[in-house]
């Protein structure tokens, strides 16, 4: 249960850091702006989420 | 030769009287909180950072520090002792064999090879530092830009391999932490960015409430809230010691301290995974294995020395290179930014004094923690009989008095802190280790500076990370590190290695 629960904050916190870096810069490979790190990031963090709560749940069933 | 003159010369500053005085300080109060049960050295310098930084005197604030750290250590290893309650990971080891000491009232014995054990940990350690610090920076010169990203990757994988969770908790607590380190203005741009508008956030999060927010008070409070008997029982022979067991303490120490060493100066090294090989090994060539678990001297000694000593080595990557491998280097690493030090190879020419003072101040404070420890032991016995709630109560308000006294701002008091606290405490509740994102507060904005700085000189060119031969090293030890996250899977090595 404790592993649904922490997937779940990760998700929220990947969306709340996604949502509020829409207006931010992503920029060029060679110049990369300062949105560039907090989407990837935001995104890593949101697929990390949902691969510990996938896990959780397949392992109570 | 050059290194003993610029040790005299530390030796030098640190023995004035001012400096002697906020050494002797750190090390009074990393004790008098570490030995807490079941706060570890990370809450316990989480909660004492406010005192070291409000010094405003940058030698002063470091030697405090790193005095508050040890003394935390050995604090933690007495309540482990007496009372098997560890407050972190590397004191577990220590409590094994020195609980079950103490149960067979050899208490006495186990208090003075543990505290003898980290001394000699402690000092060898300095040494190893003194001598390992002018080569290492010599080859740090040589980085640039590519370098320190691949270092970066690789000291944030480090940090998910040393602390308990899962491989995707662990990476998620990373990447947590360099979101939040993202929060405030962009050091490129100049933008403000993920403030959530709010004004409060506009210069980012502030380190000190947050780390005393997620490690600090929650440990508190755990142990508040929670109906553990923590009396120390007295029995006749508590204090004597037998002359046999530190005879056969000699040999595990110096092997503890050896192992201590090395592994501390490692990424995914540190304190617990050395307390844990030392113990293994004292296991192995022991004659009777069997008899590990039940009180054995050689598994109190040998922990107790690698731990020190991993603690003491732990600053060559920090003061060198300038990137902490740890979550408490991590610390600080932030402490000595907050007092306009720049850590890394331009540190031993920018501020040579700062930097042998530490060093000395690391054997400085080192005796004085044996002292302390030895003949007083029976003082410290003592607080641990004080009304729990009073005492905890008392360091939950100077905690948020401290957090207060930083910026001089109720706002982030109340939401930072109290967010972190909040946060803190589910991770403890659900068993999480949140020492990655500690680390991916830190290491996050360099490693973005870093990677964008590579990229915008190399015309964003990634094949680079792999041409460079030192990036390719750093490269391929990630590699490793990851591998044997993979390998382990959700295995909790550690659990796995109590349960044997």
């Amino acid at each position: 249960m404790s592993k649904i629960y922490l997937g779940i904050f990760f998700i929220t916190v990947g969306v709340l850091f996604f949502i509020n870096s829409q207006q931010l810069n992503f920029g060029t490979i060679t110049n990369i702006g300062p949105g560039f790190f907090p989407k990837i990031i935001s995104i890593i963090t949101i697929l990390l989420g949902l691969i510990i709560m996938i896990k959780a749940i397949k392992w109570k069933f | 030769m050059e290194i003993l003159n610029n040790l005299l010369a530390g030796f030098e500053i640190i023995l004035t009287w001012k400096y002697l005085l906020w050494c002797f300080i750190g090390v009074f109060l990393g004790t008098l909180i570490g030995i807490l049960p079941g706060i570890g050295s990370i809450a316990t310098i989480a909660i004492l950072l406010p005192i070291a930084i409000s010094l405003g005197d940058p030698t002063g604030t470091l030697v405090m520090m790193a005095g508050i750290y040890y003394g935390a250590q050995y604090g933690g290893s007495t309540t482990s002792i007496l009372l098997n309650i560890p407050g972190e990971t590397s004191s577990m080891i220590t409590a094994i064999d020195g609980y079950k000491m103490s149960q067979k009232g050899k208490a006495g014995s186990a208090l003075t090879v543990s505290a003898l054990g980290s001394f000699v940990g402690g000092i060898i350690g300095t040494v190893v530092v003194c001598f390992l610090a002018t080569p290492m920076i010599n080859s740090a010169l040589l980085f640039g830009p590519i370098e320190y990203t691949s270092l970066m990757i690789m000291c944030l994988l480090g940090s998910v391999f040393i602390s308990r969770n899962s491989i995707f908790v662990g990476l998620g607590m990373l990447c947590t932490g360099m979101l939040l380190a993202m929060i405030g203005a962009d050091v490129n741009s100049g933008t403000h960015r993920l403030t959530f508008g709010q004004t409060f956030l506009l210069d980012g999060i502030t380190f000190a409430i947050m780390v005393m927010g997620l490690f600090g008070l929650p440990e508190v409070l755990h142990v508040l809230l929670q109906n553990r008997n923590s009396e120390v029982k007295k029995n006749k022979k508590f204090f004597y010691f037998d002359t046999k067991d530190i005879k056969q303490s000699i040999a595990p120490c110096f092997r503890g301290t050896i192992i201590g060493s090395i592994l501390g100066v490692i990424p995914g090294g540190g304190t617990w995974i050395s307390t844990m090989a030392s113990y293994m090994i004292e296991k192995k060539i022991s004659k009777t294995p069997e008899k590990f678990g039940t009180g054995m001297v050689q598994g109190v000694a040998g922990p107790e020395s690698a731990n020190n000593a991993a603690a003491q080595t732990s600053f060559i990557p920090l003061l060198t290179l300038g990137v902490p491998f740890q979550p408490i280097m991590a610390m600080m690493l932030s402490v000595m930014l907050m007092s306009d030090i720049t850590p890394g190879p331009q540190l031993i020419t920018d501020h040579p004094n700062i930097f042998w003072a530490l060093i000395a101040s690391f054997c400085i404070g080192n005796i004085m923690l044996l002292f302390l420890n030895l003949p007083l032991i029976g003082l410290w016995v003592k607080l641990l009989n004080i009304p729990k709630v009073l005492l905890y109560s008392a360091i939950v308000f100077f905690c948020i008095l401290g957090a207060y006294k930083i910026n001089n701002n109720w706002q982030e008091v109340v939401y930072i802190l109290l967010f972190f606290t909040a946060l803190g405490y589910f991770f403890k509740k659900i068993d999480c280790d949140p020492s990655p994102l500690l680390l991916g507060f830190v290491i996050g904005g360099y490693l973005e500076e870093y990677l964008r700085r590579s990229l915008l000189l190399h015309d964003g060119n990634f094949i680079l990370f792999l041409e460079r031969p030192i990036s390719l090293f750093f490269i391929v030890i990630s590699a490793i590190i990851l591998g044997c996250l993979i390998w382990y899977k959700n295995k909790n090595i550690f659990h796995k290695f109590l349960k044997e």
